[in-house]
C-alpha cells in the first residue's frame, strides 16, 4: 500500500460537477429579473470557492475529510441559490456569514485537533451561553411564539444555535474523563440549565435538539441503558406537559394531524409547502418559474420545499443523501477516533446535525409536527449558518486527530514489515 | 432576456440540474464506499502489522488475598478498570470502586486517570488528577498493586 492511499482518493468530478450546478443556478438568477450582474459574478465566485476550499484545504491538510468539506460547501451554495432567487438582499447577507462561518470552521478545526487549549475554555464556555441564554429570557424577542432572539441593533442573534455547540464541547470534554456523579454534577447541571432556559424560552426545536443530543452523548460514553431510558421518558413526560402549557406546541399539533382545519389560518404555511412541493413534482417548475414566496418564511425554515418546488423532488432526495453521506461520515470518526473525547465530540455534532434536519424536512413534508428550527448550511440565518460551520469544525478536527493518529501507526506498521522482511 | 426565453431556458435547466444532482450522488456514494474499503484495509494493517505499546498490568499484591499473585490484566485503547461489570478490565475486589481509574496508552507512557476520589498511586505518589506511568513502574488502585509491562507489539 502506497502513502496515497491513506489520502481520500480523487473526487475532482464530484467537485466538477457541485461547480457546474452552482455556476448554471447563478447564471440563471442573472437573467431572472432582467440583466444582473451580482449573480453573475457569483457564479463564477461560488465555484471557485468551493474548489478553492476544497483543494487548497486538503492539500495543506490531508487528514481533514474532503467529503464532509465539499458537502457542507455544496449545500450552502444551493442555500445561496434559492435565497437569492427569493430575496437578493437576504442572500447576500447570508454571503457574509457563509464566508464568516469558513473562518469560524477553521478556527474550531484547530481547536479540537489540538485539544489542550478547549479543556481551559469549558469555563467560560458555560459562563458564556447560560450568561446568553438568561440575557434572551430578560430582552429577548419573540418570533413564531418563541423568545429566542437578542437584537443587536446591527444584527439579531439567536443563542440556543451556539449553545448547542457548547453543550457538545463540554459533554465530551466531560465524559470523556470523569465517571462519579459528583464529578459530573458541573456538566449535568449545565446541561440542564441550558434546557431549561431554552424551555422557558418556549423555543421547542431547540429544546428537543439540546436534551437529545446530551442523552446521546451520555449514552454513548457511559453505556448506562437505563438512565438513558429514564431521560427518553422523562422528555416524553415533559413533551405532554408542555403540549397542555403552550399554545403554540398545541396549534403546531393540531396542524400536524390536520392542517385542513384552517387552510387560511394556522395551516396556510404547511399546506402551500405540500402544494408547493407537489407542483414541483419529479423534475421540478425550473428555476425562477415556481411561486416559493407563496409559503411564509420560506427563506428559512421552509427553504426545503422552495427547492423542491423549483428544482424538483429528485434534487431534493440527492440533497439529502447528502445529509446522510455527511452524518456517516461522521459517526464513521467516532467509530475510528482512538480517544473517547473526539468520539463523543464526533458523535454529539452529528446528532445535533442529523436531529436538526429530520426535525425540518419532516416538518416541511407533514411527517412531524413543524418546530421551526433551520435545515443545516442551506435556511437563511447568520446564527444557523455559524453553529453549523462549528459543528463541521468539530468533525474537521477530529478527523485531522485521527487521521494523524493513522498515519503515525501505519507507518509504524510498515517500517516494522520492513525490518521483518530484512 | 424576455421572459419566455428565460422560461425555455430555465425549463430546460432543471434536466441539466438533475442530471447533476444525480450524478454527484452515484459518484459519492462509489467514492465513499471505496474510501470505507480502504480505510478498512489500513485499520487491518495496522493491527496486522501491531504498531503500538502492548500494556499489561501484572498483580503483585492484593490486601485482601483473594487474587492470585501474578495475573495479568491487559490495558488496550483507552480502558476504564474497576468493580462494575460495565468496566473494560472488571476486577471483584472490595477495595475498588464501580468505576475506578481510567488508563489510556499515550506516546509518553500510560496516562493514569483517577475516578472521582478513587485511590491511586504511581510510583510511591498518590494521584489526585492524572499521573503517567512508565515500564516497571508500580502503580496501586484501592489495595491493589500492580506493576506495568509495557512492551512493543510483534517484538522482533
Amino acid at each position: 500500500m502506497r502513502s496515497k492511499d491513506l489520502k481520500m482518493p480523487e473526487t475532482d468530478w464530484v467537485l466538477l460537477a457541485m461547480a457546474l450546478f452552482e455556476a448554471t443556478g447563478f447564471l440563471l438568477l442573472a437573467f431572472f429579473r432582467g440583466f444582473d450582474i451580482v449573480p453573475m459574478i457569483l457564479a463564477v465566485s461560488m465555484p471557485l470557492l468551493l474548489a478553492a476550499q476544497a483543494l487548497l484545504l486538503r492539500r495543506a491538510y490531508p487528514h481533514m475529510d474532503g467529503y464532509i468539506l465539499l458537502i457542507a460547501n455544496f449545500l450552502c451554495g444551493v442555500g445561496l441559490i434559492a435565497l437569492y432567487r427569493l430575496d437578493p438582499d437576504r442572500a447576500l447577507k447570508q454571503l457574509l456569514f457563509y464566508g464568516l462561518g469558513v473562518l469560524v470552521m477553521l478556527a474550531m478545526t484547530f481547536l479540537v485537533a489540538r485539544g489542550t487549549l478547549l479543556r481551559r475554555l469549558r469555563l467560560p464556555v458555560m459562563l458564556l451561553s447560560l450568561g446568553a441564554l438568561l440575557l434572551t429570557l430578560l430582552i429577548g424577542e419573540e418570533n413564531g411564539g418563541a423568545k429566542n432572539w437578542i437584537d443587536l441593533k446591527i444584527i439579531s442573534v439567536q443563542p440556543s444555535e451556539f449553545v448547542k455547540v457548547a453543550l457538545v464541547l463540554c459533554l465530551a470534554l466531560d465524559l470523556s474523563e470523569k465517571r462519579t456523579v459528583r464529578q459530573l454534577l458541573p456538566v449535568g447541571l449545565f446541561a440542564a440549565g441550558c434546557v431549561l432556559l431554552i424551555v422557558l424560552q418556549k423555543d421547542l426545536g431547540a429544546v428537543l435538539i439540546c436534551f437529545l443530543t446530551c442523552l446521546t452523548v451520555y449514552y454513548v460514553a457511559t453505556s448506562n441503558w437505563l438512565l438513558a431510558l429514564f431521560g427518553l421518558a422523562c422528555a416524553a413526560a415533559g413533551s405532554a406537559v408542555l403540549y397542555r402549557l403552550f399554545d403554540h406546541v398545541r396549534t403546531r399539533v393540531a396542524i400536524w394531524q390536520n392542517p385542513w382545519d384552517s387552510p387560511q389560518g394556522s395551516g396556510y404555511q404547511i399546506i402551500q409547502s405540500l402544494i408547493a412541493i407537489a407542483s414541483g413534482g419529479l423534475t421540478g417548475l425550473g428555476l425562477g418559474l415556481g411561486s416559493p414566496d407563496v409559503v411564509p418564511v420560506a427563506e428559512s425554515d421552509f427553504i426545503f420545499s422552495a427547492i423542491c418546488e423549483e428544482f424538483g423532488i429528485v434534487v431534493g432526495l440527492v440533497l439529502l443523501l447528502l445529509y446522510v453521506i455527511l452524518f456517516a461520515r461522521g459517526l464513521l470518526l467516532a467509530m475510528r477516533a482512538r480517544s473517547s473525547f473526539h468520539a463523543l465530540l464526533s458523535v454529539g455534532a452529528v446528532t445535533s446535525l442529523a436531529l436538526q434536519t429530520f426535525m425540518i424536512v419532516g416538518g416541511v413534508i407533514k411527517m412531524v409536527p413543524l418546530t421551526g428550527v433551520t435545515l443545516p448550511f442551506v435556511s437563511y440565518g447568520g446564527s444557523s449558518m455559524l453553529s453549523s460551520m462549528l459543528m463541521l469544525g468539530i468533525l474537521q478536527g477530529v478527523s485531522i486527530a485521527v487521521g494523524q493518529q493513522d498515519e503515525s501507526e501505519w507507518r509504524l506498521a510498515r517500517a516494522r514489515e520492513e525490518a521483518q522482511e530484512f | 432576456m424576455n421572459a419566455s426565453a428565460y422560461e425555455l431556458l430555465a425549463s430546460l435547466a432543471r434536466y441539466w440540474f438533475i442530471a447533476l444532482a444525480l450524478f454527484i450522488a452515484v459518484r459519492l456514494v462509489v467514492a465513499v464506499l471505496r474510501e470505507m474499503r480502504i480505510e478498512w484495509r489500513v485499520q487491518r494493517e495496522i493491527s496486522e502489522a501491531g504498531t503500538g505499546i502492548n500494556a499489561t498490568l501484572v498483580l503483585l499484591s492484593d490486601e485482601d488475598g483473594r487474587l492470585r499473585r501474578g495475573k495479568l490484566y491487559p490495558v488496550e485503547g483507552e480502558t476504564t478498570v474497576g468493580a462494575a461489570p460495565r468496566c473494560d478490565v472488571r476486577i471483584s475486589s472490595r477495595s475498588l470502586r464501580g468505576v475506578h481509574c481510567i488508563l489510556a496508552m499515550e506516546r509518553e507512557g500510560l496516562r493514569v486517570v483517577p475516578v472521582g476520589e478513587a485511590f491511586v498511586v504511581v510510583d510511591g505518589e498518590v494521584v489526585e488528577r492524572r499521573a503517567l506511568a512508565h515500564d516497571g513502574s508500580t502503580i496501586q488502585l484501592g489495595g491493589l498493586v500492580f506493576r506495568l509491562r509495557l512492551e512493543e507489539e510483534n517484538a522482533l
